[in-house]
């Protein structure tokens, strides 16, 4: 075993599809301690094997499946995975998170991940069982939907795989897992360039804890926690993330007819209650999940994953469509295609609206979609005006100008969340390491509109300490394996139960719009300042602890996000990708007559949040920051 | 002079607990309709209704007066659990 800790299965490996060797990747226990795993931990491996500047979609771009120690150990929502490279629809760092069963699998095989290079001659999949990875000849799979292609794969193991899109190179192709996504990014196009069609895992090997019963335990009360936690417990298990479209519209930040309005007439037609009473079959989960937000809805009389959220906002309300069964067979087509449904709903409403303008020449419109189902297939398959829309948005409006409405952020497409009423969101999307993502920009729409308690959302007052703090937890959650939803739970049951027209709310809301500076301090005490674990609220550090055996505090992990969300600057700062702007349409025009776009409050947020993060003016973390973090001192090899 | 009648919409979870998406009412102010339905809907509703947000037409009600907030006729008031996803 190549490490001393439990929870991980101590070897990676490396596959270089050109030269069809299949070798050991070495990855220190220091780098384990300091990353944690997945998403952080692969930036690390890119940061010191990949060199600056590569095209990503070359021989030479890594491609990193890997996992965290929480993975496949029974925890709560612990199928998560992680897929890393260069983003060659952004060129910044590319990470995309996936609950389908191939991670808890590949370390069933005995590994942690994997680093793939190189490029095959011909279609390939690769094969891990206990003995290694094989790489086989695919050419029977090649051109075959994500469905087919895992059918076609041995049965009973835990699979990800690319659909036309990621062999056609579409700029925001995905991975499959089952019917999880690895979305965003364009990973998909990655593989495909490497002709990888699929990876393919069984294995039988246990995933041992270093206290097996204080593990137990402290699942044990994890579990009972999200199950008696109205978010978790109720409103995810039996709406999904739909539960979101009325909320997000009420907001005044339901992106409608391109983000050119943040309220849709027909919101409820397309929300996540009429989901549940009209289409809902029942709901699914990821492997070992409690919560089970997945949606299954009937597509022709077949049973088959439902929209999130973002996919009903971009398919609904931002192209004015108020028909949800055809967002249901949307998604399942791009599913089968394997399309990234946020950034190939974004473009379209981008080509829509160029449309309209006259700026694109094309059949597309607002409110009417007998070329939806085709133009998807075009888009997969690069035909026609298909191909423009592949490039995404940013590459779009180069070509055909209107950059001001082309809704990206660092180049991906912004989630279904207009940050004109919430400026948190704002902040978060501009500085967001992999671009226009809802998550990694920190969420805060949580803390300013939806959440049991809210910050004004339209104040920049602490919103850039915040941003650092919601960053950094999500960042340290996904590391470990774990599922980003788990962390509604830290906003405890109790405060679900506040009277929120009650003093005590209105103290609350006070006292964050004002806890910016204690905020700011958390971060720079972190991790002696922290040296305990809080399992009623955050219990993901203790559960690591019981889990691998090291020494995990709250501190030591919140730390562990910081540094992942730093080493992930670093890669953008090297590859000339760490801009932090939002489109013209978010900073210029307003959305609501009484308030202001963005720019103002950008122009004080971002300073601020520079300052929090240890950031020099432009951007970049400081040579102190890095070295108090242990940013560039350890080695992976 | 009659109070206005306004709309009361419930979402999600408190639309479980009502039993129904949308009710009418008569009611003066927000804390009118708050009280009403204090009066008319069960133990669980009621747990559930004071962390809820509340929106009077488009806007939160944070920004208006609170449960002070004045209704005129035909008004439509949200009402929605606090909620996440995403
Ligand atoms: S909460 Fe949803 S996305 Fe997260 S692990 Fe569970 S089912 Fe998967």
């Amino acid at each position: 075993m190549a490490t001393k800790f439990k929870g991980y299965m101590g070897n990676m490996l490396k596959v270089n599809l050109s030269t069809g060797e299949v070798s050991e990747f070495d990855v220190t226990d220091r780098d384990r301690e300091l990353y944690i795993g997945n998403k952080s931990l692969a930036t690390k491996i890119l940061m010191d094997n990949q060199k600056a500047g590569i095209d990503p979609l070359s021989p030479e771009a890594m491609l990193i499946v890997n996992t965290g120690p929480l993975t496949g150990s029974n925890a709560p929502c612990t199928s998560r995975f992680n897929v890393s490279a260069k983003s060659p629809l952004t060129g910044a760092i590319g990470a995309s998170n996936c609950g389908g069963d191939f991670g808890v699998q590949l370390k069933r095989c005995g590994y942690d991940g994997i680093v793939i290079t190189g490029k095959a001659d011909k279609p390939v999949y690769i094969d891990i069982t206990e003995k290694g990875a094989e790489i086989k000849d695919a050419s029977h799979l090649w051109g075959l939907d994500t469905e087919k292609t895992q059918e076609a794969l041995s049965p009973k193991t835990g699979k990800l795989v690319i659909g036309p899109a990621g062999e056609n190179l579409v700029k925001y192709a995905c991975l499959i897992s089952q019917e999880r996504a690895a979305g965003r990014c364009g990973l998909g196009a990655v593989a495909g360039s490497k002709n990888l069609k699929a990876l393919q895992a069984k294995g039988a090997k246990k995933i041992e804890a270093a206290d097996p019963e204080g593990f137990k335990k402290a699942v044990k009360s994890w579990i009972d926690m999200l199950k008696s936690h109205p978010t978790t417990g109720e409103t995810l298990p039996k709406y999904g993330t739909a539960n979101l479209v009325n909320p997000i519209n009420l907001s005044n930040a339901l992106p409608t007819a391109n983000f050119s309005r943040g309220r849709y007439e027909d919101a409820e037609m397309i929300s996540g209650e009429t989901l549940a009473e009209k289409y809902l079959v029942k709901n699914m989960g990821c492997l070992s999940c409690p919560i089970r937000c997945g949606r299954v809805v009937e597509v022709d009389g077949k049973q088959v994953k439902g929209p999130e959220f973002e996919t009903l906002g971009l398919f609904g309300s931002n192209i004015l469509n108020n028909d949800l069964a055809l967002i249901n067979k949307w998604n399942r087509q791009m599913d089968l295609l394997g399309l990234d449904t946020i950034s190939c709903g974004n473009t379209i409403g981008f080509a829509i609206e160029l449309t309209q303008k006259g700026m694109l020449k094309s059949d597309l419109k607002f409110g009417e979609f007998g070329w939806m189902e085709q133009l998807l297939e075009d888009i997969a398959h690069r035909r026609g005006i298909g191909n423009d829309i592949a490039e995404g948005s940013r590459a779009m409006a180069r070509k055909y100008g209107g950059e001001e409405f082309a809704i990206n952020a660092r180049g991906l497409e912004v989630a279904c969340y207009d940050p004109r009423s919430s400026v948190g969101m704002g902040l978060g999307y501009a500085v967001s390491n992999r671009g226009g993502c809802h998550i990694n920009a920190g969420y805060m729409i949580f803390m300013e509109r939806t959440g049991p308690v809210t910050m004004d959302p339209y104040s920049s007052a602490s919103k850039a300490a915040w941003t650092v703090f919601q960053q950094n937890i999500f960042e340290a959650v996904s590391a470990s394996g774990n599922c980003i939803f788990t962390t509604y739970a830290i906003m405890h049951k109790v405060l679900h139960r506040i009277n929120k027209r009650g003093l005590l709310s209105k103290i609350i809301s006070k006292v964050l719009g004002v806890s910016g500076l204690a905020m700011d301090h958390t971060a720079m005490i972190l991790p002696w300042g922290m040296p305990i674990n809080m399992p009623v609220m955050i219990p993901h550090s203790l559960v690591i602890g019981k889990l691998t055996g090291m020494k995990m505090t709250l501190g030591k992990f919140l730390q562990a996000g910081e540094r992942g969300y730093n080493i992930e600057r670093m890669f953008n700062v090297r590859e000339g990708a760490a801009q932090d702007t939002l489109p013209g349409r978010f900073m210029n025009e307003k959305l609501d007559p009484k308030r202001p776009p963005l720019k103002a409050a950008m122009a004080k947020m971002l300073p601020g949040y520079y300052k929090v993060r240890g950031w020099d003016a432009t951007g970049v973390p400081k040579k102190k920051k890095l070295a108090k973090l242990g940013i560039g001192i350890s080695a992976s090899k | 002079m009659d109070k206005p009648e306004v709309t009361v919409r419930f979402y999600t979870a408190l639309r479980a607990r009502a039993g129904t998406d949308e009710i009418a009412c008569r009611a003066a102010s927000v804390r009118g309709v708050l009280r009403y339905l204090k009066s008319n809907f069960g133990n669980d509703f009621n747990k559930t209704l004071n962390s809820c947000h509340i929106f009077l037409n488009e806007e939160n009600i944070v920004f208006l007066r609170g449960a002070s907030t004045k209704l005129k006729d035909g008004d439509t008031l949200h009402i929605l659990p606090p909620t996440g996803g995403g």
